[in-house]
């Protein structure tokens, strides 16, 4: 073998033995790190464990004969304990939520609730035993918030045996999802191996995605459908969500919490706002104006969300009515935290909002 | 150099060995028919052609549908064959046509997914049916497919001489950062003194290549160059068979005997007066299209306006979201379209950032929501973030886009691109 050939074979050597020893330091996949393992995966823990605490005061609410109104307003209390965590876990809605076999999600929270469904169910109610065969639609946290709040039937019978049934219903669905989390999908993020993500890069770009559906989703259909956007602006305040409980706004608030943490961080975890980009971006705007500073306009959108919210009397089917002003206000307020979701930060990311859809030039 | 057309004719009917272009031809139809594949195995027939239902039909062209069945896929294996046929030099000009037909056809199926290199592959097809596939060939043969890639090469080079791509190293200065886990090489394209480096050198690449290659000279390390430059293009971007095809393209612009070396050919046969017509048709509306962008005011990156069939590749990175307000007639208070699930995901961010194809759904909605004899009212909050720059509105909010014909005019719906330090945009 003649020098040069040796030198390349040596300097391919080093090369190979270069890549295969560097560790990824894919900010990405920090940031997914974060994601997973200190938000979805803790907050489907506490919200089976929410879940399964609401089945336990629903059984003793319905012990007795008659309930007490102190037990009834504990149970209350537990349904709207697991709806917050729920919403808390809005944008992870993927995978086990909505992928078969499992698509658990749509069981736990399915819209629209048929009401007369219920009352019709009232006659005859489902056990535990053969909820499995009613609707998405009549159980879960909706159906479970009408049995609490808004069914006419008297307590305990047909609603107290209907409440036991849904609720120990969806403790079960809840412990379900917490598991898939856990024991598969959590992984399935952490290392993707090609199904259902093919990389941390489609992964990362998947849950950023969701964050800016999410904004979307509450701007068109929990805010702006009961706002009349699709009838021509005639309010239709039937169309919020969580309406027995007046929790509507709650719910949002909720959704929103998870996003800031998904952009801010946990506790020594990075979030977006970590991200090389973003902070390159920050590091060379900082001398500019604030409007080209994406880490300045994500947080101000935010805050001004949140204040936009803030100023919507609840209950938010009344609010749509009587002060339709203060929610069109919210939904454009959260359309300014959406283009900085969809429009600045995905671009700063270079993140495509549709993956595996073709190529490019 | 000729001074007649006598004389061109006879120029460009010098007869030399067909080798180097059926070389090309079996790179040429090897390529054609894996993408074809790899377009059928990665499902793109179904998520691009035939699930859609809804389209963005070129202007004219609205009776070019996937075909019915499994007809798009009968299509797609027709294709295919022609495909290999080209590379086996079997039948190879007929061969070529039909995989021209087909894939243009498909092309031409859905505006939202036109590609560049999609458009030069139809031209090449065309010029690989037309030019002759004989064992002995005219000389202007090679000089029709050497002046095309060099079309290619020179105005997407000419479209880089602007201030994002050498100033700002835009869209680069984007893109590249997401490669920093990449081990070794990682950080070093995340500096942002790659983006700048990635940006000239690829400037100067194209602006040079097809000079470099033509010249004797410089062609062996021309040639090392451009497939150097394109693998790395093709390492670090999906831009599927462009890499390829270009490299097989370089292989042109060698001496036409280069596979195989034969006796010396010495018969002269001017080529006819009607190939040198079509031929100099051709080369002037290769020459003519990718200027139209002249014709129309604002920068072409941003506007789109006379954007395609100009080799304007790499330019522009644009993220975006639209929303529409539509008041049906009669009525005051408009229904807000904010999500198209009518649409395929590809298509729905296809559309967030081009203005044409924003204009065309708006016309579809507004034909949706009209009487059956009025159109309704459809207005656009269209917000886009262009090469880096924060979010602004890519389309005036407050112009009822049912109101504009689609048309080949310039759009006085586009909102003009914001000056620098401007406020962002509300939505």
């Amino acid at each position: 073998m003649g020098r040069t050939p040796a030198v390349v074979a040596l300097a391919l050597g080093a090369a190979v033995a270069g890549f295969a020893g560097c560790e990824s330091t894919d900010a990405r996949e920090q940031v997914v790190a974060t994601w997973v393992e200190a938000l979805a995966v803790p907050g489907h823990r506490a919200f089976a464990d929410a879940a399964a605490a609401l089945a336990e005061r629903s059984a003793a609410a319905c012990a007795d004969d008659a309930p007490r109104g102190a037990d009834i307003d504990a149970a209350r209390d537990a349904w709207r304990a697991a709806r917050s965590r729920w919403k808390a876990l809005d944008v992870f809605g993927i995978g086990p939520y909505d992928a078969y076999p499992d698509r658990l999600g749509p069981h736990i929270d399915f819209r629209p609730l048929r009401v007369e469904r219920i009352e019709a169910r009232l006659a005859d109610p489902p056990t535990a035993d053969d909820i499995d065969d009613v609707g998405a639609a009549e159980r879960g946290l909706p159906a479970i918030e009408f049995l609490l709040w808004g069914a006419e039937a008297p307590w305990p019978g047909a609603r107290c045996q209907y409440l036991v049934a849904a609720t120990a219903d969806t403790a079960r669905l809840a412990e379900a999802l917490r598991v898939a989390w856990t024991d598969d999908f959590a992984g399935q993020l952490l290392a993707p191996d090609g199904d259902p993500y093919a990389d941390s890069e489609a992964v990362f770009g998947a849950l950023l995605n969701r964050m800016g559906d999410l904004i979307l989703v509450i701007r068109d259909d929990r805010l702006g459908r009961p706002l009349g956007d699709k009838a021509g602006g005639v309010p239709q305040p039937q169309l919020v969500e969580s309406p027995f409980s007046d929790r509507s706004l709650d719910d949002i608030r909720d959704a929103l919490d998870t996003v800031w943490a998904m952009y801010a961080g946990a506790p020594g975890r990075p979030g977006l706002a970590a991200m090389p980009q973003v902070l390159a971006r920050r590091a060379v705007d900082e001398a500019s104006t604030v409007e080209v500073n994406v880490d300045a306009r994500f947080r101000r959108a935010y805050a001004e969300a949140r204040v936009a919210l803030d100023g919507i009397s609840s209950p938010l089917a009344e609010a749509v009515v009587e002060s339709p002003a203060r929610v069109r206000a919210a939904i454009a307020a959260l359309g300014q935290l959406q283009t900085v979701i969809q429009v600045d930060l995905t671009g700063v990311l270079a993140v495509q909002l549709a993956f595996g859809s073709g190529d490019g030039d | 150099m000729p001074h007649s057309l006598a004389g061109l004719r006879a120029a460009l009917g010098r007869p030399v060995s067909g080798a180097g272009l059926r070389a090309f031809r079996a790179l040429f139809g090897g390529l054609m028919a894996i993408g074809a594949a790899r377009y059928w195995a990665n499902g793109w027939i179904e998520t691009q052609l035939t699930d859609p239902v809804v389209r963005f039909p070129w202007p004219g062209l609205e009776w070019i549908r996937p075909l019915p069945g499994f007809g798009t896929h009968a299509l797609f294996g027709v294709m295919i064959v022609a495909a290999l046929l080209v590379a086996a030099n079997r039948w190879p000009r007929p061969a070529a046509a039909i995989f021209g037909l087909c894939f243009t056809w498909v092309e031409l199926i859905d505006r939202s997914n036109y590609l560049n290199h999609y458009y030069l592959v139809s031209l090449l097809a065309v010029l690989l049916a037309a030019v002759p596939a004989g064992r002995v060939v005219p000389v202007g043969a090679y000089h029709l497919l050497r002046f095309q890639f060099a079309v290619v090469w020179i105005y997407a080079g000419l479209a880089k001489l602007n201030g994002d791509w050498l100033l700002r190293a835009q869209p680069l200065a984007t893109w590249l950062p997401t490669y920093a886990d990449w081990p070794v090489v990682g950080p070093l394209l995340a500096a942002p003194v790659a983006a700048y480096g990635f940006s000239w050198a690829g400037a100067a690449f194209d602006l040079t290549i097809p000079f470099m290659l033509a010249w004797r000279r410089t062609r062996r390390a021309a040639f090392v160059v451009a497939v150097g430059f394109h693998l790395a293009v093709w390492a670090l971007f999906p831009i599927g068979i462009f890499s390829p095809l270009m490299i097989a393209g370089c292989t042109l612009f060698f001496a036409p005997d280069w596979p195989r070396r034969g006796p010396p050919i010495a018969e002269a046969r001017p080529i006819g007066r009607l190939a040198v017509l079509a031929a100099a048709l051709w080369i002037t509306i290769q020459v003519v299209v990718p200027l139209r962008c002249l014709l129309y005011p604002g920068p072409v990156n941003w506007t789109e306006e006379g954007f395609r069939f100009a080799w304007r590749v790499m330019l522009v990175a644009k993220t975006g979201r639209v929303e529409f307000r539509v008041t049906p007639p009669g009525r005051a208070t408009p229904v807000i379209v904010r999500r198209f699930p009518d649409l395929t995901p590809l298509q729905a961010q296809m559309m967030a950032t081009q203005p044409d194809l924003i204009h065309a759904y708006a016309l579809r909605l507004a034909r949706r929501y009209g009487d059956g004899t009025a159109l309704a009212e459809v207005r656009a909050d269209a917000v886009v973030s262009f090469n880096g720059r924060p979010a602004a509105r890519s389309i005036d909010p407050s112009f009822d886009l049912a109101a504009a014909p689609e048309s080949c005019a310039a759009s006085p719906f586009i909102a003009p691109l914001p000056a620098p330090g401007r406020p962002a945009a509300d939505l």
